[in-house]
């Protein structure tokens, strides 16, 4: 296959994967998606995982045997039972759709419309409603509000990273549409508008003096500002445990007539498509359900 | 629902564009351009790397669109003028390394390729073209997410290695070995579909 071949093959990747990698990409540029995989007990160690495991494991004996008599008939999956699983024949999406009135992602959807009824399916169970996430308070600021501190940084990350590419040119200013450059470099006075007004008096000022292009003071800028985004990124981390161990509780006591179980700071329910169509459960789309992925449930990953 | 957003905005469906295209309503242009004029910039700056012919692309694109809806009717709005801006803007980088080198993140990500590629194809083949886009497709969801994105941004989107690096929080040598082991993959699989001799 050429070059000119491949690029043009390129051209060609069905929508779907198209529009999955865009939305991911838009995820990704306002964070929201990266911080829900990101949920990783790196910091607090194996003993604070274990705890949560005790403790959760406590709780769900303590509702079995103060609220519920019927015992679940399906136990816990170990390192290798058949259990069906987010794997590399699932189709990836994130979407979210409706199941006979449970919400579900459609990687859950197709999975459920395709497992035999008595498959047993490994879910995780989380809030639909955003809420109580937005106003959950870590490190004195809510969620969102940590979440929009967050884009801030990244946006004037993403605006120090386009000056560093165009700060060389900028430097000249309006020679840039008038004239032009020597090196054959013009562009159109609309453009040179809209990038001088993206990235605002302020910052053009502080890197460009004098029709000097101060690059080394940038890049210190732009180490400084990458720190700060992962100090904002680490807080958020810290903040979706702190959350997750503060609603399981709830989720599990709702849940708790089947099997559930709390782990790697996900509430975990292993369920066959016929029990979740009959789903007992009060107010069942209060919650958002997820086909789950062996590795998260073994062990804590990093992403 | 389950996603971890903080605001919503209404803005025009993706849907009620077409509609405007269908209905030959000139208004679907600049709602195109409002909507997605940086999106397809920003596709067309990393193949051309030239502001005048970021322009020049983008106006090429929205003519292209207007011509193609209708009669076509794209389920996904944004993939449609995605594949057609960044046809347009492929085209407008070999019009340009015809006459001279020109500094572009697609010259780089194709270096990355050329180990594995061999010189025999014709180009302008549509067919092969499709038929080779659908192999890559199923490479494609063989990967996991996370692969699939870094392989999707480097060679679809020709996204420079050190954004991916920066939106993915590892390091730029992270993303090089990964790509390294993508294409090594790709190579395997083509190869198990006949595609690669």
């Amino acid at each position: 296959m050429n070059q000119v071949l491949f690029n043009h093959v390129m051209s060609y990747i069905d929508d779907d994967i198209v529009e999955n990698f865009f939305d991911n990409k838009g995820k990704r540029e306002n964070r929201a998606k990266s911080k829900t995989k990101t949920r990783p007990f790196i910091k607090w160690g194996a003993l604070a995982a274990a705890f949560c495991l005790v403790l959760t494991t406590g709780l769900v004996m303590i509702f079995n045997f103060f609220g519920n008599s019927s015992e679940p008939t399906f136990a816990l999956p170990t390192s290798a039972d058949n259990i069906l699983w987010f794997d590399d024949n699932t189709v990836v999406s994130n979407a979210d759709v409706e199941w006979n009135g449970i919400n579900v992602s459609f990687s859950l959807y197709d999975a459920l419309e395709k497992s035999a009824s008595d498959k047993y399916i490994a879910i995780i169970v989380k809030y639909a409603n955003n809420d109580r996430l937005n106003n959950f308070v870590f490190d004195n600021k809510k969620y969102s509000e940590h979440v929009s501190d967050l884009n801030l940084l990244e946006a004037l990350s993403e605006k120090y990273g386009e000056l560093q590419k165009e700060g060389e040119q900028l430097k000249f200013g309006e020679l840039l549409y008038t004239e032009g450059l020597s090196d054959g470099t013009k562009w159109t006075k609309a453009y040179y508008d809209e990038r001088v007004a993206y990235y605002g008096s302020d910052i053009l000022a502080e890197f460009i003096v004098d029709g000097v292009f101060l690059a080394e003071q940038l890049e210190s800028r732009i180490a400084y500002n990458q720190n700060q985004i992962v100090e904002k990124e680490t807080t958020i981390s810290n903040l979706l445990k702190a959350y997750d161990e503060n609603i399981a509780p709830t989720i599990i006591s709702a849940f708790d007539k089947y099997s559930v179980t709390y782990k790697n700071g996900n509430v975990y329910l292993f369920i066959t498509p016929s029990e979740l169509k009959a789903i007992d459960v009060d107010n069942i789309t209060d919650y958002s359900l997820h086909l789950a992925s062996r590795a998260g449930y073994d062990e804590p990953h990093s992403d | 629902m389950g996603k971890r957003n903080t605001t919503s905005q209404r803005q025009i469906s993706d849907e009620e564009i077409v509609e405007l295209y269908w209905q030959r309503n000139e208004a679907a242009i600049q709602i195109t351009s409002d909507k997605y004029g940086k999106f397809l910039y920003r596709i067309a700056y990393n193949i051309v790397h030239d502001h005048c012919d970021c322009e020049e692309c983008q106006n090429d694109t929205y003519l292209n669109v207007w011509n193609s809806i209708p009669p076509t009717r794209p389920r996904s709005f944004r993939a449609f003028i995605a594949r057609i801006m960044r046809n347009i803007a492929i085209d407008k980088y070999y019009e340009k390394t015809n006459k001279k080198r020109v500094p572009s993140e697609l010259t780089v990500s194709m270096e990355e390729i050329e180990d594995f590629i061999s010189h025999n194809e014709n180009p302008d083949d549509e067919l092969l073209a499709e038929e080779l886009g659908e192999m890559i497709s199923c490479f494609l969801r063989s990967l996991n997410e996370r692969e699939r994105y870094i392989f999707m941004s480097r060679f679809y989107l020709v996204e420079p290695t050190w954004v991916i690096a920066k939106e993915l929080n590892v390091t730029e040598s992270a993303i090089y070995k990964k790509l390294t082991k993508l294409k090594a993959d790709l190579k395997i699989f083509l190869k198990e579909k006949g595609a690669l001799l």
